[in-house]
């Protein structure tokens, strides 16, 4: 992934690995959908899917944004503003 | 009269918050927020409310409901700097109102029909209230109408919540990370009310000699593919050359055991990342703790070198000690350093009261500190 990565795409992934790691059908997420609202999650599947999402799009997210993540929006802003 | 947003005294409820607290998302950063999140859960299915005005919202009652729940964030008011009152708070609640196409019916805050994740009903200056408790479930009469229904809640919200819907954090509890040698400062903080943050060590086991190692080197390789096997138990575990860790994925599920491996050493080089940062900016006290009579002030001394190496964070050791030995259950080796003392380690069970002891103590010894004034 890593080059052009878009509002859209990153979206796209996270809600495919979320789904993964949630052990759920592919969810359809909205940037204003609460992580903490979305079906089987805690806070070790967050991060693996985060984790998991950093090494698809080739990126490291800066560590100060893990603690500020309560909407999918969060998440994909972390990633799209991550050290590539 | 200073006068609230349900037009009471504002003064009934010291805790609440003047205004109502408008159930909008707040994206604002921080650990609290004055957004009490309040909504539904009718039969699983979460209900946002429409606002009418602050202090009164109102939701719509999906038709055939049959359980209904009344959620909102929650918040000790103890642990959160407002008052003594350590009860957990959810909202205020003044009325309950449901409307029909055929009736209206009002529940009165001491409705004997609210029971669970309701406070005992109060009078405050002649005003009646009632506090939820964040997770309130709803009399069933009120949602039995097949042509759905319009419930109005009026009430007030305290003026800050935790961030985390229904995750309470203990402000004693997140003043500190743990480093091992097992869980069982993770159960004390889960005791707390603090499900807290993830990180690397939370509920991994590791010797005193692997951690010091592993901090010297700053856990380099963690995380690698070529350095990390996955075993089966009960469950799935990940071995690293520091330390074990279950995954969490049940062997009974099956799954592909690559994809398992991937995503465990995925998230363990997410983990370090985080826990070379949480040192390096100091925002907590790491604590390790060890029945180990090896883990004496030498190597106590020698941990505490392999963290400062790292970042400025300070160390909390904890060893057991006879209850008649001890006379303060924390002393300072060094400036950031702790050594604190148990009666026993008894994992699930506590001793949470000494725990609670030997972290306020090392708050108190911590404070002048550089960087703790926060927990003040």
């Amino acid at each position: 992934m890593g080059v052009g990565l878009s509002q859209t795409v990153v979206l796209s992934a996270f809600a495919d690995l979320l789904a993964q790691v949630c052990e759920q059908t592919p969810f359809d997420l909205r940037p204003d959908t609460a992580l903490a609202d979305i079906p089987g999650i805690d806070s070790l599947r967050l991060l693996q899917a985060i984790a998991l999402l950093e090494e698809n799009c080739m990126v490291e997210i800066m560590i100060p944004a893990l603690e500020n993540l309560y909407l999918v929006g969060d998440v994909v802003d972390a990633i799209l503003q991550a050290d590539r | 009269m200073v006068r609230g947003a349900n037009g009471h005294d504002a003064m009934r409820a010291p805790h609440v918050k003047r205004g109502g607290g408008v159930p909008k998302a707040s994206l604002t950063r921080g650990t609290f927020t004055d957004d009490p999140d309040l909504h539904l859960v009718a039969d699983g299915t979460r209900v946002e409310p429409r606002v009418m005005s602050a202090g009164r919202w109102c939701f719509d009652i999906p038709p055939g409901t049959s359980r209904l729940w009344l959620m909102s964030r929650s918040a000790r008011p103890a642990e959160i700097g407002l008052n003594d009152d350590q009860r957990l708070l959810g909202l205020c609640v003044y009325a309950i109102e449901v409307q029909t196409p055929t009736a209206t019916l009002t529940l009165k805050p001491d409705s004997p029909a609210l029971c669970e994740g309701f406070h005992p009903a109060e009078q405050n200056d002649g005003i009646a209230l009632r506090w939820t408790d964040g997770k309130s479930e709803l009399p069933s009469f009120l949602c039995a109408d097949d042509n759905g229904a319009v419930l109005v809640i009026s009430g007030d919200a305290l003026p800050r919540y935790c961030r985390l819907p229904r995750e309470q954090t203990s402000m004693l509890g997140d003043a500190f990370e743990n480093l091992g040698s097992n869980c069982d400062f993770a159960l004390f903080q889960r005791h707390l009310g603090q499900s807290g943050a993830v990180s690397l060590l939370r509920w991994a086991n590791i010797t005193h000699h692997d951690l010091i190692s592993g901090l010297e080197n700053r856990f380099e390789g963690l995380g690698d593919l070529a350095e990390t096997s996955l075993i089966d138990d009960d469950d799935y575990r990940l071995q690293t050359r520091y330390f074990r860790l279950h995954t969490f994925a049940p062997v009974a599920q099956g799954g592909e055991r690559a994809e398992i491996l991937r995503t465990g050493c995925a998230t363990l080089r997410l983990l370090r990342r985080k826990l070379l940062h949480d040192i390096s900016t100091a925002r907590r006290i790491f604590v390790f703790r060890s029945p180990d009579p090896d883990f004496d002030h030498v190597a106590m001394r020698r941990m505490a070198r392999a963290l400062s190496a790292i970042g400025p964070a300070s160390l909390l050791c904890v060893g057991l000690r006879d209850a008649s030995e001890a006379t303060d259950r924390v002393t300072c080796l060094q400036p950031g350093l702790y050594a604190g003392y148990l009666s026993r380690f008894v994992a699930a069970e506590g001793p949470f009261d000494e725990w609670r002891d030997v972290c306020t103590q090392t708050l108190a010894l911590a404070r002048p500190d550089a960087g703790m004034e926060r927990w003040g």
